[in-house]
C-alpha cells in the first residue's frame, strides 16, 4: 500500500508541476519539462524527508504530508488538471522520431545491463546506499555521522540516499533493485533531456547524434550503472544549463527554477557547492541589468541552501579533505612533480575513457574557439580548473586520489560540455557549423 | 511503414525495455553477490545487536580483506555503528581460521559461527 501511495503522490505532483513548467517554459519543450517536474518532486520530497528525520517523525507522518500536499494540488487545480490533460499527444508523437528515440532507449538499456552490478561499485554500497540505509531509522539516522564512520565521508549531502530511503522504506526492505533502478532512471533522463534541448536548439539531426553516441558511449553508461552520485549532479548540473540557455524569453519562474536546480546540486555531492557558486557570480555578472531575476534565482536558491546549511551546520563533521590543511602543507603541495602528475592523469583520462569529448573539443577549437570565452565555456573550465587545483593543494595521496576519483569530476561537467559545445557551434552561421542545421 | 506500422514497433519497444529491466532485476535477485553471503551469515548476530550500539571491529586477516570485511559488516550490520580495533561493550570477531588466532583480552564469545575457513565470533567485554 505504502509504494502506491507514495508513487499517487509522485505522479500527482509532477503532473502538476509539468503543467506549470508547460505554462511558463513554453521554449524548453514536453520531454525538458517533464525531466524538470520529475526532478524537482525528488528532490523536494528528499529534502523533505530529511526535514523529517531532524525532527524524528515517523514516515507515516511523512506520507501524510505529502498525501495532504497532493489532495490541496488536486483540489486547487482540478479543472485545469483534467482540462489540459490530454493523451492524444502522446498517440500524435508515434512516428520516427518516436522510434528513435526508443532504440537509443533499448541500446542503453541494453549497455546499462551489461555494464550493473547487483550492488554497484564500492562507493555505491560503501557509501551511498549505507548512508540511505542510516537514513531509514528515524530514530538512528545520526550514527551516520559518527566519526569512527570518518571513511564513509558523514559529510556528504543526502539527495541520492534520502531517494533511496524512501522508496525502501515504503516497501518495507532494503532492497538492491531501488538504486539500480534510480541509477537507470537518472541515466534515462539525461538521454532525453539532452537529446530534447539539442534538437530544440540545434534541430533534427543533431539530437539525432546524441541518440546515436550517447548510448553507444560505455564509459558513460559504465559511470551511471556504478549507483554513485555523480551521474545525478550531472544532471542537475545539465538541467541548469540548459534552463539558462534555452529561454529565449527569460521570465522570473525560469530563474526561480535555475536557482533551486544550481543550488540542490550542492544537495546531491559537496562539488556542488562550487558549482553553485560559481556559477552564482556568474550569473550576478550577467544579470546586472536584470536585478530582478537574480532574484528570483536568490529565490530559488533558498530552501535547498537553507537544508544545506542547517545540515553541514548542525549534523556534518568537516570535510576530510579540508581538514587539518594548514597554509604551509599547501604550499609545500603545489609543486611541478604533483602538477606534472595531475596534467598527465588528465590527458589519461579524456584520451582513454570520454570518446565523444575530444573530438568535439577539436571542432570547438577550430569552428568556435570564443566558446572558452563565453558563459558556459568559463564555468565549466573554471570548475574544471579550481577542481585540478584542489586536488593539488589538498590531496594528501594524490595518485590514489586522482585514479579513484578524477574521471567521475570530468563525468559531472561532460554531459553539460557536450550540450554547451554542440549549441555554440549550431548557433553559428550555416557555413561555420561542423554540420548543417537541419530542422 | 504506415501508422499502424510504428505503433506495433512502438509497443513493442515498450514492452521489451521493461522486460529487459525486469530480467536483469530477477537475474540479480537469483545471484548470490559476496554481500549475500556475509548478511546470511550474520543474520544470527544481527539479532543478537541492538540498532543504537556500536560495535568493536577484529579481524585477524591482511590489509586488504580486512577493509573489505569491515566495510561489507558495516553496510550489513547498520543503523549499527562498528569501529575498527575499537574496543567496545560488543566486540564482532572475524577470522581466517588458516591464519594465526586474533586473541581479545578481558572478553568472552557470547556466539560463534564457523562456514569453511571463515569464523564470525561476537564478544563480550568483561564488566
Amino acid at each position: 500500500m505504502l509504494p502506491i501511495i507514495l508513487l499517487l503522490n509522485f505522479l500527482i505532483w509532477t503532473s502538476f508541476l509539468y503543467f506549470y513548467t508547460g505554462k511558463y517554459l513554453p521554449d524548453s519543450g514536453r520531454i525538458m519539462n517533464a525531466v524538470i517536474s520529475v526532478n524537482i518532486s525528488l528532490a523536494i520530497f528528499g529534502m523533505v524527508y530529511f526535514l523529517f528525520l531532524i525532527f524524528s517523525l515517523y514516515f507515516w507522518i511523512f506520507l501524510s504530508f505529502q498525501s495532504t500536499c497532493s489532495v490541496i494540488i488536486i483540489y486547487r487545480n482540478f479543472s485545469t488538471l483534467i482540462r489540459r490533460f490530454n493523451c492524444r499527444f502522446l498517440l500524435s508523437a508515434i512516428g520516427i522520431k518516436l522510434l528513435l528515440m526508443l532504440v537509443s532507449i533499448l541500446v542503453i538499456t541494453i549497455m546499462f545491463v551489461v555494464s550493473s552490478k547487483k550492488y554497484g561499485d564500492w562507493d555505491a554500497w560503501a557509501i551511498w546506499n549505507l548512508r540511505a540505509k542510516f537514513l531509514l531509522s528515524e530514530d538512528f539516522w545520526k550514527n551516520s555521522l559518527n566519526p569512527g564512520l570518518f571513511w564513509s565521508h558523514p559529510d556528504y549531502p543526502l539527495m541520492l540516499p534520502s531517494w533511496i530511503a524512501i522508496i525502501w522504506k515504503s516497501i518495507g526492505f532494503p532492497s538492491f533493485i531501488v538504486p539500480m533502478l534510480l541509477a537507470y532512471f537518472i541515466m534515462l533522463n539525461i538521454l532525453l533531456v539532452l537529446y530534447s534541448s539539442v534538437r530544440i536548439v540545434c534541430g533534427e539531426l543533431y539530437g539525432i547524434i546524441i541518440l546515436v553516441f550517447l548510448p553507444l558511449d560505455f564509459f558513460f553508461v559504465a559511470q551511471s550503472a556504478t549507483q554513485y552520485a555523480d551521474t545525478l549532479l550531472a544532471l542537475f548540473i545539465l538541467i541548469t544549463f540548459i534552463l539558462f540557455n534555452q529561454n529565449k524569453n527569460p521570465s522570473g519562474f525560469s530563474y526561480f527554477l535555475l536557482g533551486f536546480f544550481s543550488a540542490s546540486t550542492g544537495w546531491i555531492k559537496n562539488e556542488g557547492l562550487l558549482f553553485f557558486l560559481v556559477f552564482s557570480i556568474f550569473l550576478l555578472i550577467r544579470s546586472r541589468k536584470e536585478r530582478t531575476f537574480y532574484i528570483s534565482y536568490m529565490y530559488g536558491a533558498i530552501v535547498p541552501l537553507l537544508i544545506i546549511i542547517i545540515f553541514k551546520l548542525f549534523y556534518a563533521p568537516p570535510n576530510d579533505l579540508l581538514q587539518n590543511q594548514t597554509v604551509h602543507v599547501v604550499f609545500r603541495n603545489l609543486n611541478m612533480t604533483r602538477l606534472s602528475i595531475t596534467g598527465n592523469y588528465l590527458l589519461k583520462i579524456i584520451f582513454s575513457e570520454f570518446p565523444i569529448l575530444l573530438p568535439l573539443l577539436f571542432l570547438v577549437v577550430i569552428f568556435n574557439p570564443g566558446y572558452f570565452f563565453s558563459f558556459n565555456g568559463l564555468i565549466i573550465f573554471i570548475i574544471l580548473f579550481a577542481y585540478m587545483l584542489i586536488y593539488l593543494c589538498f590531496a594528501r595521496e594524490l595518485e590514489w586520489l586522482l585514479k579513484t576519483s578524477f574521471d567521475r569530476l570530468i563525468h559531472q561537467y561532460y554531459l553539460s560540455f557536450i550540450y554547451t559545445s554542440m549549441i555554440s557551434m549550431c548557433k553559428l552561421p550555416p557555413f561555420c557549423q561542423p554540420i548543417g542545421k537541419i530542422s | 511503414m504506415n501508422k499502424i506500422h510504428y505503433r506495433i514497433f512502438v509497443f513493442l519497444f515498450l514492452l521489451i525495455i521493461p522486460s529487459l529491466m525486469i530480467f536483469t532485476f530477477l537475474k540479480f535477485a537469483k545471484t548470490q553477490d559476496p554481500l549475500d553471503n556475509l548478511r546470511l551469515d550474520f543474520y544470527p548476530i544481527s539479532k543478537l545487536l541492538p540498532n543504537y550500539s556500536t560495535i568493536g571491529f577484529f579481524t585477524n586477516m591482511d590489509n586488504d580483506h580486512e577493509t573489505l570485511y569491515y566495510y561489507q559488516s558495516q553496510f550489513i550490520l547498520s543503523p549499527r555503528v562498528l569501529v575498527k580495533d575499537g574496543y567496545r561493550v560488543e566486540m564482532l570477531l572475524l577470522e581466517d581460521i588458516s591464519r594465526p588466532v586474533k586473541h581479545i583480552e578481558n572478553s568472552r564469545k557470547i556466539f560463534s559461527y564457523t562456514k569453511e575457513n571463515f569464523r564470525i565470533s561476537l564478544l563480550k567485554r568483561f564488566p
